[in-house]
């Protein structure tokens, strides 16, 4: 018996639609893979545009609902029932040895609805908690005995985790204490599709494609405590934290389990305030720890590493557009990011943020949008590196 | 409530997130799970079985659609048949009338000029003979006229010449008028079923002609009528003998020839290889290779390129015999390069899709791997190839595989 393998890489992409004929580092394990595919995800925020806008703050803000899944203290100080949705597209461009590549993500990061009522408020939340969304394309050759074998191999990652999010707070004066139930839930489907050219000394030589798909179920619970206060009229500060439970991942077939994999979440600990220093300016910070270096488990295909980050910012307030109300918002931030591959550096995420507002609909539709420029990631240090510009919108419906 | 909770809300994960296709990465380290496609290979005597034979019948010159005659050092050859279908009566207008007597009668042969016919430059002569002993046309050989019973003379024991033609240059349509009183001679047919039937040969070395048809066209007259009628009728049975005869084959396998031989193996696979899961994974290429014995001595050598057919067997022929019930085909038609088999080559035979069906059954259920390969047309010439079997090593057939292993998915 004889046995080969036979991968051996064309190096030269074929068709019209690929954007690059890639001469890479074969020591650049991680090279030109976007952070949605290394570890568990990529973290999701989940805030509103209003606090994308202001650094991804998002905790204690003072001045209207805050539209953001943080601190479920926050929604304390709502004085109507709201809905809002936030909606994040981003362009990508993947940092390569030899090319960029260029992609884009989509996200729905958070849908909540709140109803207050006497001191107390009571709530729902979804968030995106973590995009697993990713596919590429790569050609490839196989040689063998039987030909000579283009193909054209496509992987595909679909899916994410999220959580859909009970919420209870309790008025005190000008405290507010909430806790939170999470369901942490999601889906994922992964697909694998090599599918060969003809053998190109004979057309009429022809191997089967091979393709595969596997889909996993997510399953989780988190619970969250925050308080949030107005120590003064200026000042409104929120911390919380929250502790997770395993996260399940369960893969079945026509009903049937056939493989399970759980990982430890993290307990995290954020806190924020802003402060009105003029009639006019509002300033936030905030920052948090995320313990996600337990998170690894038994992998052996990616590091966790414990996540801090910060963001400030700031909005003002006077300025009108037809009419309307017009805040204007500028930040920025800085986040660890928990996943990366063994023997790189742990990347992180910078970005400048900048936002707008508007009031219409006699004050009872709040529509914001942030831009975020930013960075993820040292192709060098961490194997990974993207470039981003994010755009979020959020609609806000108050009910009178 | 949980549950729809729980659908609901992975209905917006599953919505929440998108991402645009990345084109083209580095192959080296694409992201994701996936399977390396490895090729492996096994000699036939690695297998837990196999078998492997030759059996020969399947078409014989009476019902292989060709008929030729030939006059050359290594190959002669006669057509023989019998007019058995010869009329005592024909329809005019709408009434049926005896016929009279028979007028002039002639052989016409449509010439198949894709069959390579061969003519020496100083032409030949067709001629046809009435034949002095009767034949069995499933049984007639270049020495019998049917099991048991010799020739007097071998290739036919030769009575009168009914008629002949000279044929200098090649035609499409050739016509041999007959010479003999042509209302005796029929008349004697029609009386006798056709026997002791005619025989067509070629008088000059050299020559080769194979016939697409063979007709015996002739004119009646109906009782009563002046005028006379052409009729045509075509030979029942008609067959052809030729010397060398073929030889039987030995161990090796063979394939095509007259009578026609098929190979008929059964094998069991392992279920890994090498290491590599043949069972459960996905088979992108299953291919056994046999390898030529080179050319066959003259006349059965052939440069013809010849096709061929892999079939399945319901039954397993070392049980059934030669009478094996035969299934679907598997997978396309192999063309047999005749100059590589010639050399002594390869000849490879894809059974991608029997394979795919074992790989991916279950194990209570496994198909029986048991496959016939036969030319195509069978009984198309008197060219075979011959291959190796399992006796030697040398040249004994062996598989190849292209296989992908399954995914082992993995989150993350």
């Amino acid at each position: 018996m004889t046995r080969s393998a036979l991968l051996v890489p064309r190096r030269c992409a074929v068709g019209a639609l690929v954007l690059a004929c890639l001469a890479g580092d074969a020591g650049l394990a991680w090279s030109q893979t976007p952070f949605t595919a290394v570890g568990l995800g990529a973290p999701v925020a989940p805030i509103d545009a209003r606090a994308a806008g202001m650094g991804g703050t998002g905790l204690g803000l003072l001045g209207g609902g805050s539209l953001s899944a943080r601190n479920p203290a926050d929604m304390g100080f709502y004085v109507r029932p709201v809905v809002g949705i936030t909606y994040s597209p981003e362009s990508v461009s993947i940092k390569g040895p030899g090319q960029d590549l260029d992609t884009g993500r989509s996200r729905l990061g958070v849908l909540r609805g709140a109803v207050p009522f006497s001191d107390w408020t009571v709530g729902v939340a979804f968030a995106s908690e973590l995009d697993q969304d990713w596919q590429v394309e790569f050609s490839d050759t196989l040689r063998s005995a039987a030909g000579t074998f283009p193909f054209t191999e496509q992987r595909v990652s679909d899916g994410g985790v999220s959580s859909v999010n009970f919420t209870l707070t309790r008025r005190v004066s000008r405290v507010s204490l909430g806790v939170e139930y999470g369901i942490v839930t999601g889906n994922l489907r992964q697909l694998f599709l090599r599918d060969f050219e003809p053998d190109t000394a004979d057309v009429g030589n022809r191997i089967a494609p091979s393709a595969a798909t596997a889909s996993w179920a997510y399953g989780g619970s988190r619970f969250r405590i925050g308080a949030a206060a107005d120590v003064t009229d200026r000042i409104r500060v929120s911390a919380d934290v929250s502790v997770q439970g395993d996260l399940t991942a369960e893969r079945d077939s026509l009903d049937v389990l056939v493989q399970s994999s759980s990982f430890q979440m993290p307990t995290a600990f954020e806190a924020g305030a802003s402060a009105r220093v003029t009639p006019r300016i509002l300033v936030s910070g905030a920052a948090g720890w995320t313990g996600w270096s337990g998170s690894e488990g038994s992998s052996t295909a990616f590091v966790a590493s414990d996540v801090v980050w910060f963001g400030v910012g700031a909005e003002l307030t006077g300025a009108r557009l037809l009419g309307a109300n017009f805040p204007l918002r500028i930040g920025l931030r800085r986040t660890d990011l928990p996943f990366h591959a063994p023997g790189t550096t742990q990347p992180t995420e910078t970005a400048i943020t900048l936002g707008f507002g508007l009031r219409v609909g006699a004050e009872r539709a709040k529509l914001d949008v942030a831009f975020e420029f930013g960075s993820r990631g040292d192709l060098a240090a961490s194997g990974v590196e993207e470039s981003f510009q994010r755009l979020s919108l959020s609609l806000a419906l108050f009910q009178r | 409530m949980r549950r729809i909770l729980f659908l609901a809300a992975g209905a917006l994960a599953v919505a929440s997130c998108t991402e645009d296709s990345l084109i083209g990465v580095d192959p080296t380290s694409p992201p994701g799970p996936s399977s390396e496609t490895v090729e492996v290979s096994i000699g036939v005597g690695d297998l837990p079985l196999w078998r492997d034979t030759t059996f020969v019948g399947y078409a014989v010159p009476s019902s292989s659609g060709i008929q030729f005659v030939a006059n050359e050092p290594s190959l002669v050859s006669r057509v023989l048949g019998r007019f058995s279908t010869l009329p005592d009566s024909i329809f005019v207008d709408t009434a049926r009338v005896a016929v009279e007597r028979f007028e002039s009668a002639r052989l016409r042969l449509i010439v198949d000029s894709l069959a390579g016919p061969v003519l020496p430059d100083s032409g030949t002569e067709l001629r046809v003979h009435g034949l002095a002993r009767g034949f069995e046309e499933r049984e007639a050989s270049w020495t019998e006229a049917r099991a048991g019973e010799s020739w007097t003379t071998p290739g036919g024991d030769l009575a009168d010449l009914l008629g002949s033609v000279r044929v200098d240059s090649l035609q499409d349509t050739l016509f041999v008028p007959i010479s003999v009183d042509s209302d005796s001679l029929l008349s004697d047919w029609l009386a006798s079923d056709g026997e002791l039937g005619y025989a067509v040969s070629s008088s000059a070395d050299g020559s080769n002609l194979t016939f697409a048809a063979l007709a015996l066209v002739f004119d009646v007259k109906p009782e009563g009528q002046d005028t006379l009628i052409e009729v045509i009728r075509g030979p029942q049975p008609s067959t052809f003998i030729f010397s060398p005869e073929t030889p039987l084959p030995g161990e090796e396998l063979r394939l095509g020839g007259l009578p026609a031989a098929r190979i008929y193996i059964r094998f069991e696979l392992p279920d890994t290889l090498d290491g590599v899961p043949l069972r459960g994974s996905r088979i992108n290429q299953a291919s056994v290779i046999f390898r030529s014995l080179g050319a066959p001595p003259d006349p059965f050598a052939t440069t013809d390129t010849l096709f061929a057919s892999i079939f399945e067997l319901l039954a397993d022929p070392f049980e059934a015999g030669p009478k094996t019930p035969v299934g679907l085909n598997v997978g396309s038609f192999v063309e047999l390069d005749p100059e590589i088999l010639a050399s002594g080559g390869e000849q490879s035979l894809n059974i991608t899709q029997l394979i795919q069906t074992w790989a991916g059954a279950s194990a209570d259920s496994l198909p029986d791997l048991q496959i016939g390969l036969r030319t195509l047309p069978e009984g198309g010439g008197v060219g075979y190839w011959e291959f190796g079997d399992m006796s030697d090593p040398a040249t004994a057939p062996r598989f190849v595989f292209l296989v992908t292993p399954p995914t082992e998915f993995s989150v993350p």
